[in-house]
């Protein structure tokens, strides 16, 4: 109650602010929602990735339970910025989050030494703490009991034995949040040589700051550990940690060393003292997890059973999100032709139907393989299956500064970008995820494969390759459609491996990585984090989707010309003239005006290529088989007036293929990119390197292949 | 982020790595004569006298200290890998990929060049 009255606000009600804190893999998610159900919310903290949840909850009293879901850690060090940001909700220096009135530390039972390392640095910050013991179950199920009163006893703080996924100890838990009391002094020891060399430090703090003794031995530990202080530093403050700092140096203290021993001295001390075995098996056997990590982790079998959940994931993924996908494209056409009923022709209703519905159904039909994407990725997270994938994969990965962890996200890509892209989220280390993203456009995504159709039916001539006999293996337009894909893993490796080594060197790379035990999956989490995920990109990439998509509905349809055939419309549009403008710059890759409309319009997405070209051409549903034959056709009799010559050559047709494989031409991309890095420089950066990428590789490819002699025909 | 900067970059220049693998080849020589093998009453191989890097799966040891300066020591330390702790190799990556190892009771992976600067020894060598 003391902890709540300052805030009890003349209205009546209260509330009182609640950290939740922990390790990963320590069950705080399946917590966080056990606790507030369906009321939370998620959203990013302004200017960095990191994921913000907050929910709410009543607490026994009436009062209400804001709880402040942070990001999983392992300490309050801010190596990366989940930790910094963590650090600063908890010391209460973030203006978009208020201060903590307490904290609730979930602690895992079954790996309690190395969970009360961070409850150490915790308790260190003078907060009232309350610690949520989860996974007692496992505990006992290994022959171990842990008493609960005696390590209450020992950390001098409220303990609450929980199991969230049955919903025991939560009333408890809250019950003691209104009542934490107050925490205990710092009982973890440092040897009197650190404790002296750092004491002068520590004073200047308590007298200038006004903090407690603990709170300033705290500060001064975290101070001369990393120079990331919430205090303003002075010069008088640098000077002071540089002198201690020399201290330390002159009686060859090893600080850091010294403070974290002393951490997991007392961490250990505690686990002696609360824990026993209950069963007397004389020998350990192998636990349940490693006898499964025998083969899992096996380097031959391990990779074979990779391999196959990943053909299965994405099978699945692509087979069941098919049909959703048509689904949600009919619906949106359902509504576009009420509409039509409903609005009077003219711009409103085009404007709604190409602008706004366009945009929709293209952000919607994203959605059936993002929600089945990020089902799987929440799956295998929580089964503790995708950290034993990225130790199978990171060897390869790590060789172009990569992560075990990128590998899924890039195989997503060859579905789509979008999807591949936010999967990065699951990549700890920034700078591997900066790359992956990077990346992730030149898989070559399905949107690409109606482009790559067109042109390699039309212009690939059906020659065979390689066969047995009658048995005809592989046939041009084969090896020509694999080349694209292999072209852009290529690219995707060497661009990899260029930024590594360039623009991304000095960002120290890391694979620390805990490999958890396997656990039956908590449903609720996994289906909770799927909507989470997917609702963000509704949300945040949607909005710029739709208002691109009005935009780009604008350029193609202005100025109005009411009398004038399709093709003439388009062409003469603002995005036509557009076509016809950069048409200068596409010439050298042998590209004329038409296909400079083509590469205009299919900003928005890769196939509107197809449909660009049947406007241009004059061919109804060039989408069809029938209509795409046709298309073709035309397109190969279209002939050069100046010249007399055919626009379209097979080796034409093979430059705008590998355009389509190296360019960045999706907004949509564009848009997840600048959501998930929080800002235009990298999503720009990439549109610009992927455009450049593709020029100069198609240039070299069309005149390699005239000096070779293949563009007549 | 920016507390990382100073610290983070100086293991990923390629100089630093080459410093740094030469000074642990020339403190290799001098420990190979020290290094020691025993094996315990549970059958298993602990080593000393080398980095963890050098273990093969099956193998463990205690750690002595942890080489180098930067903020990747302090993330070791974090992580439990303190002096004294018994750490033991489970398995390795294929193609010299990452290692897994248990220490304080839980599994924790790391690459081979992390690995290297842990260094091992017999747990009277270095006692906590």
């Amino acid at each position: 109650m003391q902890a709540s009255s300052n805030l009890a606000g003349f209205t009546g009600t209260r509330e009182i602010v609640a950290a939740l804190v922990g390790n990963p893999n320590c069950g705080k998610t399946t917590l966080f929602n056990a606790l507030t159900g369906m009321r939370q919310r998620v959203g990013n903290y302004p200017g960095v990735t990191v994921e913000r949840k907050e929910g709410k909850t009543t607490l026994p009293d009436g009062t209400n339970l804001r709880l402040l879901d942070l990001p999983g850690l392992y300490s309050l060090t801010p190596h990366s910025p989940d930790e910094a940001i963590a650090r600063e909700v908890l010391l209460g220096i973030r203006s978009d989050s208020p201060r903590p009135d307490v904290v609730i530390n979930v602690v895992d039972a079954t790996n309690l030494e190395r969970n009360l390392y961070v409850t150490s640095q915790i308790l260190d910050t003078g907060l009232p703490v309350i610690i949520a013991l989860t996974m007692t179950d496992m505990l006992e199920k290994q022959g171990t009991s842990l008493d609960a009163a005696v390590l209450e006893r020992d950390l001098g703080v409220p303990v609450c034995v929980v199991v969230a996924s049955k919903g025991e100890g939560l009333v408890e838990l809250l019950e003691r949040v209104t009542s934490p009391g107050n925490p205990p002094p710092p009982a973890w020891q440092v040897t009197d040589a650190v404790r002296q060399a750092i004491s002068e430090l520590q004073q200047y703090l308590q007298q200038r700051h006004e903090l407690r003794e603990r709170a300033a031995f705290a500060e001064a530990v975290s101070l001369l550990i990393q120079d990331n202080s919430a205090l303003t530093s002075t010069p008088q403050l640098e000077k002071l940690i540089a002198a201690t700092r020399d201290r330390l140096a002159a009686a060859d203290v090893d600080f850091v060393t010294r403070v974290i021993e002393a951490r997991y001295a007392w961490a250990s001390r505690i686990v002696t003292s609360s824990k026993s075995k209950t069963s007397s098996t004389a020998l350990p056997e192998a636990s349940t997890t490693e006898r499964i990590d025998r083969l899992v982790m096996h380097p031959f079998w391990g990779y074979v059973l990779f391999f196959a959940v990943m053909a299965f994931v994405f099978q699945v993924i692509f087979s069941l999100g098919q049909g959703p996908a048509t689904a949600v494209q009919s619906g949106v056409a359902a509504v576009g032709s009420i509409a039509a009923k409903i609005l009077p022709s003219g711009d409103l209703r085009q404007l709604f139907d190409a602008g706004v519905l366009g945009g929709m159904g293209t952000t919607l039909s994203f959605l059936p393989q993002i929600l089945l994407l990020f089902f799987f990725i929440g799956l295998l997270e929580d089964t503790g299956y995708m950290a034993r994938a990225a130790f199978l994969m990171d060897r390869i990965m790590s060789r172009v500064g990569l992560h075990g962890k990128s590998f899924i996200p890039l195989l997503s890509s060859f579905a789509c970008a979008i999807p591949g892209i936010m999967a990065t989220r699951t990549i700890g280390d920034r700078k591997a995820r900066l790359i992956t993203i990077l990346i992730a456009p030149l898989m070559s995504c399905s949107a690409r494969l109606p482009v790559y159709l067109l042109m390699t039916s039309a212009f690939i001539p059906d020659r065979r390759v390689f066969g047995i006999g009658p048995v005809t293996l592989l046939t041009l337009p084969g090896v020509t459609f694999t080349a694209m894909y292999f072209l852009g893993m290529a690219a995707a490796f060497l661009m990899a491996w260029a930024f590594h080594r360039t623009l991304l060197k000095g960002v120290s790379p890391s694979f620390l990585m805990e490999l958890p035990p396997y656990r039956l999956p908590a449903w609720k989490t996994v289906v909770m984090q799927m909507l989470e995920r997917s609702w963000l990109f509704i949300r945040r990439a949607g909005t710029v989707i739709l208002s691109i998509s009005v935009v780009i509905w604008f350029l193609s349809s202005y100025p109005k010309m009411p009398n004038a055939a399709p093709q003439k419309a388009l062409t003469g549009s603002y995005l036509g003239q557009t076509g016809q403008i950069i048409a200068p710059v596409l010439r050298p890759l042998g590209f004329n005006w038409k296909m400079g409309v083509g590469i205009a319009s299919s900003f928005i997405a890769r196939e509107v290529f197809v449909s660009t070209m049947g406007t241009i051409y004059n061919v109804d549903s060039p989408d069809s088989r029938v209509g795409q034959a046709s298309l073709g056709k035309r397109m190969k009799e279209d002939v050069n007036p100046r010249t007399g010559q055919r626009v379209f050559t097979p080796l034409v047709a093979v430059t705008l293929m590998v355009y389509y494989v190296l360019a960045m031409q999706c907004i949509s991309t564009v848009a997840v990119v600048r959501r998930e890095t929080n800002g235009w420089k990298w999503p720009i950066f990439q549109l610009v390197y992927m455009t450049a990428l593709a020029w100069i590789v198609s240039f070299i490819i069309y005149h390699t292949g005239l000096a070779l002699g293949w563009g007549v025909r | 982020m920016k507390n990382n900067d100073g610290d983070g970059a100086t293991p990923d220049k390629p100089s630093t790595i080459r410093t740094r693998r030469r000074r642990m080849q020339l403190a290799q020589h001098s420990l190979d004569r020290t290094e020691t093998f025993r094996t315990d009453t549970t059958g298993m191989l602990t080593r000393s006298g080398v980095s963890l890097a050098e273990l093969k799966p099956g193998e463990c040891g205690f750690i002595a200290r942890l080489l180098g300066q930067s903020s990747g020591k302090i993330r070791l330390l974090e992580m439990g890998l303190t002096p004294g702790v018994h750490v033991k190799v489970l398995r390795i990556a294929a193609f010299g990929g990452p290692l897994d190892i248990e220490v304080r009771g839980y599994n924790l992976s790391l690459r081979r060049e992390e690995a290297s600067a842990v260094w091992l020894s017999h747990e009277e060598l270095d006692a906590p």
